[in-house]
């Protein structure tokens, strides 16, 4: 069942959605005007000749300073010819140029196809049907090719991501996090933007895999392995952040006690709720307090002692 | 093309975010490169403050940051960055080569973990294998003289060395090592046994200081061939961790003279072979497959059984000859066979192969009895995904995506409670735009979880099921609206809600939900002024049952809920008299973590219940910056923040406030700090 709380933004969200889809599609008319100049193939075609960087920059003089790339405006932009004459008859329309920003942009497929003449191979291999790509996210919705931008500085990167992700930046100023916000840990050591052979985009091939560039510590493979931990470290840490220590999904003993529920075994069993109702004192028990189920089974994460079955040693 | 301009109105907001020196004139993403020096101080002790990036210490401290980079007309290039070098979260990194044939890097990377000051332990030689406690320790009489104060913290220092190389025409090739120690103590918990076989009621546990002596090494290396219709990749990926120390043994403080061991991380070494590739086929169709294989094995000498001199016996070998084998295999084929449609089919494979020796162990329980031998029970798994996605532009302003998802894993070990978990996932979006300024977008999700049998392992309640392979519905939906009202005011909302419903689980965790919203306000009235504000609302609920008894029906139920509300502002104004800029980020966040115990299951009548788990934080940064000449600016920070944390399961505990459990007595560690700095940033080009 949904809860109230949530069922309310749904509903308004429905209803706006068909309140927009009962009225007219303007922006669909609007947008077939530039249909003529969808692919790269058409522009290139009605593009004409090359005119050189000169020539572009008695109008652009602000871009005229590559620092990014060496190569000539017209390699990405196309050959100018159509372009120059047009404007000269001052028309608003900047005819067929691949231009990357504003309202005369090929589609992001087309703009991205630019990018990728050069940048096709390494990481962007995995670039086609990624998540970004599928999201029609355009490289320079990122990246900017004129000047340095934040995506490629670690200590800006991640505003570049919350420009989305937005939920995941209020995740960052919780309790217990990775080292988000200072920037020692930023989105792409972990995720690979352009695709990857990870799940969630994670640049190594598993979730585990990813955790271990870091925590190599609880690789292992251990004598005595905790199953959970050897297959998921998310199905106990939220990665992003928590209110709990050390990014717990929740805090112990009930963390454990979501898969333990220990009947006892010769007389060895322990507490199962953890404190007597009737004796608040008892909420300050060894089974809750400190490190909880850890003050004893303090090998989580495996053991590699001949006698650490029960993870005690 | 409402969603570049939107896109275009958050890159000038990200800026706002970003309080990096900048040059006061009208384009803050201007070339440059500078120079910042200065000095700062901080108001206040204030070890969590400082946990990650180096403001622990009340008092001064040295601020510098460079950012320097120069690109000649025939290609060479380098690049220098560095940040916070006046503290111990310090980071360089130095980049040189010819664009596009060549490139080298050195990076050095400084991360400390400083998690508590606060902490005593009477155990005497912090920091190496054995730790022992002073002459005629007595936990009743002895303990608060015996007691000395000790920092949980530990640092890394990560040196990274790398070049790559490209042709003219196809092939590049990646070469990058990295070698990170991590060093301090970090706390860990312990246990011994005083009655025969009275294990759960009769336990001591004692909170250690443990070393933390760690070094990896790591080595990649990619080689990679490109082409228009082709692409190639393969790579190697190493990694080797030591840990100086791999046993930690301590003097039981319950019992002096007595003694226990544990096994710390031990050494293992992780090889990855992987190769991947792609195709283009005909109608807009590529072909994509990757396959990997990786050794994990760990072979680190065994501790004894004990160190109880009256116990143990022969090891069935002398250290474990761990090993597993990793593979992953993954195909996908990709097609566009007319514009408007897409579609992706992708299967998956992986598989844990743990060739890992099984022997049968004595088991010597907590240094204290003998229990009864058992053998390893290694596991392996093989887990079969397929995921098959259309997505359909109907028209320029609407598309249309849906799929469905299978995933099946099968467990290899003995006794396994499930041996096949499936889940089948139908999803879909809807995506459009009603108008140029609005962007929507509704998505879906639906899953159902189910498999084999479920065996309840020996001991464990038989009504209870272990939640990651338990029979799961899982419901997600979610949307995003985003407005652009006109072109200095764009607005947006999003919300997510996720439901896991563990219909067959009678006890264990049997339904968790999580509400996500998030609304956010940008403004620009001016292009030299930005301004942001946003809200997130996030709430982690769960339900768990438990059973006192024993017994296979939930005589007690808890409901737990997490809730954390998350407000930022932040602005900026650039050029003002074309000399400052000043800029604001404030953010505020709150949570609250709830557990609600129902004694009676069938009423559900409240009765004691737990605290709640309370945190909070504050955080104001302003600065400014002066442009003195045209190459010098002078530079302002001020940040104030203020955390506060309730935690019950940590606060106001003596060291010895519950009976057989020795702590640490440390608090969380709530803080009010101000911070200043002030610094010149010399730019240059």
């Amino acid at each position: 069942m949904i809860s109230p709380a949530m069922a309310v933004p749904l509903w308004c969200a429905g209803i706006l959605l068909l309140l927009f889809t009962s009225l007219p599609a303007s922006a669909a008319t609007a947008a077939e005007g530039q249909d003529k100049f969808d692919t790269l193939e058409a522009i290139i075609k009605a593009g004409g000749d090359f005119m050189g960087a000169d020539t572009c920059a008695d109008c652009h003089e602000d871009y005229a300073e590559h620092v990014n790339h060496r190569d000539e405006c017209e390699t990405c932009h196309a050959a100018g010819e159509a372009h120059v004459e047009l404007m000269m008859e001052d028309e608003t329309d900047t005819g067929p140029l691949i231009s990357f920003y504003g309202d005369n942009m090929p589609p992001a497929a087309v703009r991205n196809a630019v990018c990728m003449n050069c940048h096709r191979g390494d990481s962007l291999m995995h670039w086609r049907s990624s998540a970004h790509e599928s999201d029609d996210i355009a490289c320079t919705d990122c990246h900017t090719v004129h000047r340095p931008g934040l995506v490629m500085e670690r200590t800006t990167q991640a505003e570049v991501c919350y420009r989305c992700h937005k939920d995941i930046r209020a995740k960052t100023f919780q309790a217990s996090t990775h080292p988000i916000r200072e920037g020692k840990v930023i989105c792409s050591d972990c995720h690979s933007p352009h695709g990857a052979l990870g799940p969630a985009e994670l640049s190594q091939m598993s979730i585990n895999d990813n955790c271990f560039i870091c925590h190599a510590d609880k690789r292992g493979p251990f004598l005595w392995e905790h199953y959970p931990v050897t297959e998921d470290c998310t199905l106990c840490h939220r990665v992003h952040g928590s209110n709990h220590p050390a990014l717990l999904t929740k805090q112990g003993p009930q963390l454990c006690q979501q898969c333990h529920a220990d009947i006892g075994r010769a007389g060895r069993s322990h507490p199962r709720r953890f404190f007597d109702f009737d004796n608040p004192d008892k909420k300050r028990d060894r089974f809750i307090v400190g490190m909880n189920c850890a003050n004893c089974h303090s090998q989580v994460h495996g053991s590699n002692h001949p006698s650490g079955v029960n993870l005690l040693r | 093309m409402n969603r570049q301009t939107l896109l275009l109105i958050s890159h000038a907001v990200s800026l706002a975010l970003v309080p990096m020196p900048s040059p006061a004139q009208d384009e803050p993403e201007a070339t440059i490169n500078y120079i910042e020096l200065g000095a700062g101080y901080v108001s206040d002790d204030a070890y969590r403050f400082g946990r990650y990036n180096g403001l622990q210490e009340k008092g001064p401290y040295l601020l510098g940051d460079v950012k320097a980079r120069e690109y000649s007309e025939d290609g060479k290039f380098w690049r220098l960055r560095g940040t916070n070098l006046g503290l111990d979260s310090r980071y360089i990194r130095l980049d040189a080569g010819i664009q596009g044939r060549q490139s080298y890097f050195l990076e050095y990377d400084q991360l400390p973990s400083y998690k508590n000051d606060t902490a005593k332990t009477p155990f005497q030689g912090i920091g190496d294998a054995t730790l022992t406690l002073p002459a005629g320790f007595n936990i009743d009489t002895t303990l608060d003289e015996s007691l000395r104060p000790f920092d949980i913290e530990t640092e890394r220092r990560n040196l990274g060395i790398g070049a790559a190389f490209t042709t003219r025409k196809f092939w590049k090739l990646n070469i990058a090592y990295n070698r990170e120690t991590r060093d301090g103590t970090d706390q860990a918990g312990s246990s011994m046994a005083n009655g025969f076989q009275e294990l759960g009621g009769n336990t001591t546990s004692a909170l250690l200081p443990e070393p933390v002596d760690f070094t990896t090494d790591m080595v990649d290396v990619g080689l990679n061939y490109a082409r228009d219709n082709a692409q190639l990749q393969f790579s190697y990926h190493m990694s080797l961790f030591e840990n100086d120390e791999f046993a930690l043994t301590w003097e039981d403080p319950f019992s002096p003279g007595r003694y226990g061991s544990q096994a710390l991380a031990p050494d293992n070494q992780f090889h990855q072979l992987a190769l991947s590739g792609a195709y283009l086929l005909p109608y807009r169709s590529r072909l994509s497959g990757t396959f990997s294989i990786g050794r994990m094995s760990q072979n680190q000498d065994f501790q004894p059984y004990t160190v109880n001199p009256a116990l143990g016996a022969a090891l069935p070998r002398s250290s474990l000859d761990g090993e597993v084998w990793v593979s992953t295999g993954k195909l996908k084929i990709d097609s566009r066979p007319v514009r408007k449609l897409q579609l992706s089919a992708e299967y998956r494979y992986d598989e844990r192969d743990n060739e890992t020796p099984v022997d049968t162990y004595d088991y010597i329980v907590a240094d204290s009895f003998a229990g009864t031998p058992v053998r390893n029970n290694p596991l392996s798994y093989t887990r079969n995904q397929v995921d098959l996605t259309a997505n359909y532009r109907i028209n320029t302003s609407m598309s249309l995506r849906g799929g469905y998802k299978y995933d099946n894993m099968s467990r290899d070990y003995r006794e396994v409670e499930r041996e096949d978990t499936r889940e089948n996932t139908l999803f879909g979006r809807w995506k459009l735009q009603p108008y140029t300024t609005v962007d929507v977008s509704l998505y879906a999700e639906a899953g159902r979880r189910d498999g084999s049998n479920y065996n309840a392992p020996q001991g464990e309640n038989p009504a209870l099921r272990k939640y990651y392979m338990a029979d799961r519905d899982r419901t997600l939906l979610g949307t995003t609206i985003d407005f652009l009202a006109s072109e200095k005011l764009s607005l947006s909302a999003s919300a997510e809600y996720i439901k896991d419903d563990y219909d067959n689980s009678e006890i264990g965790l049997t339904e968790s939900e999580e509400p996500t919203y998030t609304l956010d306000a940008s403004y620009q009235p001016r292009r030299n002024i930005t301004t942001y504000a946003y809200y997130t609302y996030d709430r982690i609920g769960s339900s768990q049952n438990g059973s006192e008894t024993g017994a296979s029906i939930p005589d007690w139920k808890a409901d737990f809920e997490d809730r954390i509300d998350t407000f930022g502002i932040s602005g900026k104004i650039t050029g003002i008299h074309r000399k400052w800029d000043l800029g604001a980020d404030i953010v505020y966040t709150t949570a609250t973590g709830s557990i609600d115990m129902k004694q009676d299951f069938a009423s559900g009548i409240p009765t004691g219940q737990y605290p709640d788990l309370e945190t909070g934080m504050t955080s104001v940064k302003l600065w400014t910056q002066y442009q003195y000449r045209k190459d010098i600016a002078l530079r302002l920070n001020y940040w104030y923040e203020k955390y506060t944390a309730d935690n019950w399961a940590v606060d106001n505990l003596q060291e010895n406030s519950v009976p057989n459990l020795l702590l640490m007595g440390e608090e969380t560690l709530d803080y009010d700090v101000h911070v200043v700095s002030a610094s010149i940033v010399y730019q240059f080009h």
